[in-house]
């Protein structure tokens, strides 16, 4: 019945979709209220139509009904329950089904909170949806169908890789997925821009709010990936620069410069052509990422098993996308080209440069990922580009991109008073360096150029936007400071919070990654080590058996000064079903540090590959992108001047 | 003479400023680019002497059963690669990933010393017993381009 019922609604949705995507054509033979109408009403059935049918697929999986294919490839009855339910996203067509999910809640979203867009622009931007919901809904009808079914029906499923059996990984496909799909929102956005030759400056503040929220859960998404990386993968590291990485950061990138050049436009209605462009450019990464991790051409943790027609099919439409709307951008966007008046010392060119470097990282991103690609699909040679490759150019853009932060804080629009900015930021720099050469020699005693480096730049945004952040209070008529928090204009707010976290983030990577000590030894039971000031003593091993895994667990004790505080407990499960062997390491953190261990081999009897990392500040990472999240937040839901003079105004 | 405009003047500063930044960027991407490129070499490539020595490359093959030695006390471990026409000697020192097994297929990265015998940094491999790298997937295919099993 499943089969059937999941089928017949995902038809439904795609002929729903065509017909939305249609009424482009009829704009003008029937009415604007008309067609808003139809395309408002038919968004929210597509929405509703593949909530239920993504409810009948969680519903098989919590029933263990394997006479889905796709639930017996990735099921077991003795799955935990939450397990079962991620597991719906847990493979391809699954997660193209939650793709197509998320994308019917973005237009539904748009159709219920765009009152301050004419109708005309909303009816075309959701028939763009349309045709991209059309699009993905073929393609899981015809390729990728989690309602196939399988004959003879197997008794019990195949289980879901283990890979997948953790907290962290129930909520990062959806949370990146929303980001991913979230940049449809602008494209759509652009494509009719483009379509109407219209635009005011209204819009563009808008859309700001659509591009902070799809960069806020891309950056939830990402962070959350890196998160389950370092506590799941047993060698401590969080990025690995994978291509599936990659592909969910390089839209990130082209989307963060999208946040900046938006600013622009809206503040100063110039860089639209551009930011209408790099909204176009955003979406066909996502598009990119979504066909490099389904294609199957990829080497990667995420490269499961895959089907090489699948990504032929992705390739046609990506082309097809990125190919229509830059034909439509380069025959229209001339309209969209204003001019103004700007200086080099001001706001409008800082971001210009902002943009520039962010487009140049990404692009060099691009071409690390794809050029491997090309050329073993090309016969050319089996290549691959080296980590080093992207950490080397990667901070060697990202350094004018943060030295840029507190310029482009205290500048103005059009000209900023050089010479006072000039001294402000001098103050800054030189306190940073301070800062920096007092915590460095104090703590770490060491001199690493590039350390100091990032160090005194991290500080300097951070140091910027804090005196920022108090300028502003100190400047408030209010005497009561809680409420003078609240009296920060919240673009201003969520600006400077997620440039602090930015300045945090770097400071945890360039510290964790500097001064970490790891060790992997073999370990005699009752032997111990030195980490540090750390002494870890290996106790002992002991089986523990679960529901769908047996493991072996190893004891640690630590002690620092001979004083006990802290025991370890990785593990190395062996899972049932697909015989898989996983990691879990045991991790203790605290602000200054984490200490982690994890269980290698067992060399014999009582000796085991044992690895331990002592990694300094490492925690300062997840605080720096919780804070720009929080940014995200107050970008999101705070009002901003504009709307605030609107709503007295009426 | 072309009378040059306070704005146009302004305006080829402005494009000169930007093609610099181009350009040179472009310089230090070709430069890191050139200096980062891994190339992948089989067990027949490498006993052919088309791989370099002591250098930075990459090679795969399928670990051959009952060639795995490790020692007791620390992390030294060696074992043979093959593909379908020759096998190789391979010498690593750390933990091995989850995954690594005989008759699995693995892809290492690090150097040659000589024509047989190379020294690992990085082994990889991954996590499902069905996955096969496709870089040793190709090279396990026979002239027909059925996966030759033993």
């Amino acid at each position: 019945m499943i089969t059937e019922i999941g089928n017949f609604l995902l038809s439904i949705s795609a002929s729903l979709s065509l017909c939305i995507f249609l009424s482009l054509f009829l704009k003008k033979t029937i009415s604007n209220e008309v067609r808003f109408l139809f395309c408002k009403i038919a968004s929210h059935i597509i929405t509703f139509l593949i909530f239920i049918s993504f409810v009948l697929l969680s519903y098989a999986f919590l029933t263990d009904d394997f006479s889905l294919r796709y639930v017996a490839n990735n099921s077991n009855v003795s799955l935990e329950n939450i397990y079962k339910f991620s597991a719906v996203w847990g493979a391809h067509e699954g997660s193209i089904l939650l793709w197509v999910f998320v994308l019917s809640i973005w237009s539904s979203c748009i159709v219920l909170f765009s009152s301050s867009i004419p109708k005309v622009i909303v009816s075309d931007m959701l028939s763009i949806m349309g045709i991209l919901l059309l699009f993905f809904l073929i393609f899981i009808l015809f390729s990728s169908n989690p309602f196939d079914r399988i004959f003879p029906i197997p008794i019990n499923g195949r289980d879901l890789n283990p890979l997948l059996q953790d907290p962290g990984l129930i909520i990062h496909p959806p949370m990146l997925y929303i980001g991913y799909v979230g940049t449809s929102v602008p494209f759509v956005f652009a494509i009719s821009i483009l379509l109407n030759e219209n635009i005011k400056l209204e819009w563009i503040s808008w859309l700001r709010k659509w591009v902070i929220s799809s960069w806020m859960f891309l950056t939830i998404g990402i962070s959350l990936g890196s998160w389950w990386a370092y506590h799941e993968l047993g060698w401590g590291g969080w990025w690995f620069w994978d291509p599936v990485e990659n592909a969910s950061f390089m839209p990130w990138l082209a989307i963060t410069a999208l946040l900046h050049s938006l600013i622009v436009s809206e503040k100063r209605g110039i860089f639209i052509s551009w930011s209408i462009l790099l909204a176009i450019l955003t979406f066909s990464l996502s598009l990119l990422g979504t066909f490099l991790v389904r294609s199957g051409i990829l080497v990667s943790v995420h490269a499961f098993a895959n089907d090489p027609e699948r990504g032929m099919y992705i390739l046609i439409f990506l082309s097809l996308i990125i190919g229509l709307s830059l034909g439509l951008y380069f025959i229209k966007s001339r309209s969209l080209i204003f001019e103004k008046e700007y200086t080099v010392s001001s706001k409008e060119f800082i971001l210009l440069l902002n943009n520039l470097f962010l487009t140049i990282t990404t692009f060099a991103i691009l071409l690390g990922t794809l050029y491997p690609l090309i050329t073993s699909s090309l016969n050319l040679g089996k290549i691959s580009v080296g980590a080093p490759y992207f950490n080397f150019i990667f901070s060697a853009l990202m350094l004018p991109i943060v030295f840029l932060m507190s310029p482009a804080i205290y500048s103005t629009w059009k000209k900023t008073n050089y010479s006072k900015l000039t001294k402000k930021l001098l103050t800054f720099l030189f306190y940073s360096i301070v800062i920096t050469y007092i915590f460095m020699n104090f703590y770490f005693k060491s001199d690493i150029f590039i350390v100091y480096l990032a160090m005194s730049l991290a500080f300097f945004t951070i140091i910027s936007s804090v005196a920022k952040l108090l300028l502003i209070l100190k400047n408030s008529n209010n005497k009561k400071i809680i409420s003078n928090i609240f009296s920060i204009p919240s673009s201003m707010l969520s600006n400077l919070l997620a440039h602090i976290g930015i300045g945090i983030l770097i400071i945890g990577i360039t510290l964790s990654n500097y001064y970490s000590i790891q060790k992997e030894v073999a370990m005699q039971q009752n032997s111990q080590i030195l980490v540090k000031d750390i002494t870890i003593k290996f106790v002992d091993v002991k089986n523990k058996i679960s529901k769908n895994y047996t493991s072996q667990v190893g004891v640690f004790d630590a002690y620092i000064n001979n004083d006990y505080f802290i025991s370890f407990f990785p593990e190395k499960r062996t899972y049932n079903i697909q015989k898989n062997i996983m990691t879990e390491a045991a991790i203790n953190s605290t602000l200054l540090r984490d200490i982690y261990v994890a269980l290698g081999e067992n060399l014999s009897n009582d000796t085991w590959v044992v690895r331990i990392y002592y990694k300094p500040y490492i925690q300062l990472l997840w605080y720096g992108v919780l804070l720009m999240i929080l940014g995200g937040l107050f970008g999101i839901f705070g009002r901003n001047k504009l709307e605030k003079k609107l709503n007295n105004d009426s | 003479m072309i009378k040059i405009t306070k704005k146009s003047k302004k305006r080829i500063i402005r494009i000169s400023i930007f093609f610099f930044a181009i350009s040179s960027f472009s310089a230090l991407l070709i430069y890191a680019f050139s200096k980062n490129m891994v190339y992948f070499y089989t067990p027949s490539q490498v006993i052919e002497k088309e791989a370099p020595l002591e250098k930075f490359i990459r090679v795969g093959g399928m670990v051959k059963k009952g060639s795995v030695l490790r020692s007791n006390n620390n992390l030294k471990i060696s074992f043979k690669i093959y593909d379908l026409e020759q096998q190789i000697n391979v010498m690593y020192e750390g933990i091995l990933p989850d995954l690594f097994a005989e008759g699995q297929g693995v892809v290492m990265t690090g150097r040659l010393i000589n024509s047989n015998t190379f020294i690992a940094d990085e082994v990889l491999a991954k996590h499902d017993e069905n996955y096969m790298p496709p870089e040793v997937a190709d090279m396990m295919k026979d002239a027909n381009g059925e996966l030759y099993k033993k």
